[in-house]
């Protein structure tokens, strides 16, 4: 009888140790709270639920405790697991070139094309990506990590992580995270700022309706812009390269079929193992560190120094460009690739001061153009370092 | 596959050493990161000023072949104007179309017809609610 009882005792402490209460610790508490807040703010608040479901959920996936080192192969980083299986398209940076194709797919440069000159605005935010650069090397983080972070500032999701599974594989929970949390919060993110450096002349400035732009034109610029980008940056060729491919399916106009489904079945299904992922590496026992929480603060000063930089170009260029032509300099914050979210800001801020001034259409260019330019500021930082 | 494994991981270890001496290399040649700032930043407008010189190009190269060929076929004697419509009239002229093709039109043709219909029953046909009903 007492030996009876004591197996099941012994049975009893077997199981609880395989339970996750013994395992629990305060890192697990923070991060599921994180996971819960992210959950909330994505269904009541609608802030990028399609992505803030997926990564929340995966942080809650990801820091359910459980005994580590025993072999179970449940965790996101044990060798043999369903989500290190899954985690192996981020780890190799295969989810983001996908992403990238998709967003080809969806993205229509039509007012780019019919306003070139706001490509500019696209290249200048990527001021935040190299201003982070420099601060978190100030900070004392490794120049390559300082790299991947810095990339936070190009408010691109997909292209952060494939930079950062490339450079910084330990940071690239800490730093997707920190880049879909704050694109999701750029509308909270960037008014203060564009308000600051404008003045309220400056934003009542009406820009000329874009013009129409021809097949060719659309067709064209795939080509032509796969080409040029990519001799510069040859090392961006994974992320131009499906972009731009996405971009010419839809363009083309013969290849309906593909191009729906890189802008539909496939981009969902790689955006929710993406967002999966993601969020399961944030396991607590790994992923809370000083310098995630360093990550996490400059990221947001990477995406100030985006907007501050997209705004005060398009104040420059104002100093060169006739009455008529001028560029409203609330759309310089579109330059941050974070689309659309970053045009429709400029769109409600500049609704703030005329409720007749659409800038949507114009904001929507430099907003496809920082796609461009923070894909190459990627392929230029990856060639640095790897070259 | 045994080989192909040993391969990739080498592969990985010899590109995980090069990142390693350059980043040894900025410590030492850029510890605050100014000079890849500046060259990242420059390279980054060179790739996308080129992109928009080459488009701000096209664009005038298209319309003057545009100009060329209305020319040539004689419907064009002014071409020194703009021959750029903005999307706002192209959403109009794609409105009217969608208008006129799909008969939406304000405008009725001002012919009255009037065509009997296959329905057996309407209120409006009906005796019922036509005729008083006398008491009997």
């Amino acid at each position: 009888m007492e030996q009876l009882f004591e197996f099941m005792v012994h049975g009893f402490d077997q199981f609880f140790k395989y339970t996750a209460f013994p395992h629990f610790t305060i890192g697990h508490l923070i991060m599921i709270s994180v996971a819960l807040a992210f959950i909330y703010l994505a269904i009541a608040k609608d802030y990028e639920p399609l992505l803030l479901v997926p990564i929340g959920f995966g942080i809650l996936i990801g820091n359910i405790p459980f005994l580590e080192g025993a072999n179970l192969q449940i965790g996101i980083y044990e060798p043999g697991s369903v989500m290190s299986y899954l985690y192996f398209g981020v780890l190799k940076g295969i989810y983001p070139p996908l992403i990238f194709l998709g967003i080809g797919a969806m993205t229509d440069f039509s007012t780019l094309l019919s306003n070139p000159k706001l490509l500019l605005l696209g290249a200048a935010a990527q001021l935040g990506i190299f201003g982070a650069y420099m601060i978190a090397l100030v900070l004392g983080y490794l120049p390559e990590q300082a790299a991947a972070i810095g990339i936070i500032g190009g408010a691109d999701g997909p292209t952060a992580i494939f930079l950062a599974s490339k450079l910084a594989p330990e940071l690239v929970g800490a730093i997707a995270v920190s880049a879909y949390s704050y694109m999701a919060l750029v509308p909270v993110i960037q008014p203060p700022i564009m308000k600051l450096l404008t003045t309220d002349k400056e934003r009542l400035i009406r820009m000329k309706p874009p013009r129409s732009v021809s097949r060719l034109e659309k067709v064209l610029f795939p080509i032509v812009g796969l080409i040029l980008t990519t001799l510069i940056t040859p090392s961006a060729m994974p992320l131009l390269g499906m972009l731009f491919f996405g971009n010419i399916l839809k363009e083309s106009g013969v290849t309906k079929r593909l191009a729906d489904t890189a802008k539909g079945s496939l981009i969902d299904i790689v955006t929710i193992l993406i967002g999966l992922t993601v969020g399961a590496s944030t396991q607590a026992t790994t992923f809370l560190t000083a310098k995630s929480v360093g990550i996490f603060a400059l990221g947001a000063v990477s995406f100030m120094v985006a907007t501050f930089g997209g705004v005060m170009f398009a104040k420059f260029m104002n100093l060169f460009l006739k009455e008529g032509n001028k560029i409203n300099p609330l759309i310089g914050n579109a330059g941050v690739s974070a689309v659309p979210d970053s045009a429709r800001v400029s769109q409600v801020v500049g609704l703030q001061y005329d409720k007749t001034n659409h800038l949507l259409m114009h904001a929507m260019a430099p907003n496809v153009a920082g796609v461009i330019g923070s894909a190459v500021a990627a392929g230029i930082l990856l060639s640095f370092f790897m070259g | 596959m045994f080989l192909g494994l040993l391969q990739q991981q080498a592969a990985i270890d010899s590109s995980n050493a090069v990142i390693k001496r350059n980043s040894d290399l900025f410590l030492k040649l850029d510890p605050f990161g100014i000079g890849m700032t500046v060259i990242g930043y420059v390279v980054v407008f060179v790739a996308l000023l080129l992109l928009y010189l080459l488009f701000f190009n096209l664009t005038k190269v298209l319309q003057i072949n545009v100009k060329r060929l209305l020319r040539r076929e004689g419907k064009v004697i002014e071409v020194k104007e703009d021959i750029s419509i903005s999307g706002e009239v192209n959403a109009a002229i794609a409105m009217a179309l969608h208008l006129y093709y799909s008969e939406m039109h304000d405008k009725e043709d001002t012919v009255l017809t009037i065509n009997q219909t296959s329905r057996t029953y309407s209120p409006w046909s009906s005796k019922i609610y036509g005729l008083r009903q006398h008491p009997r």
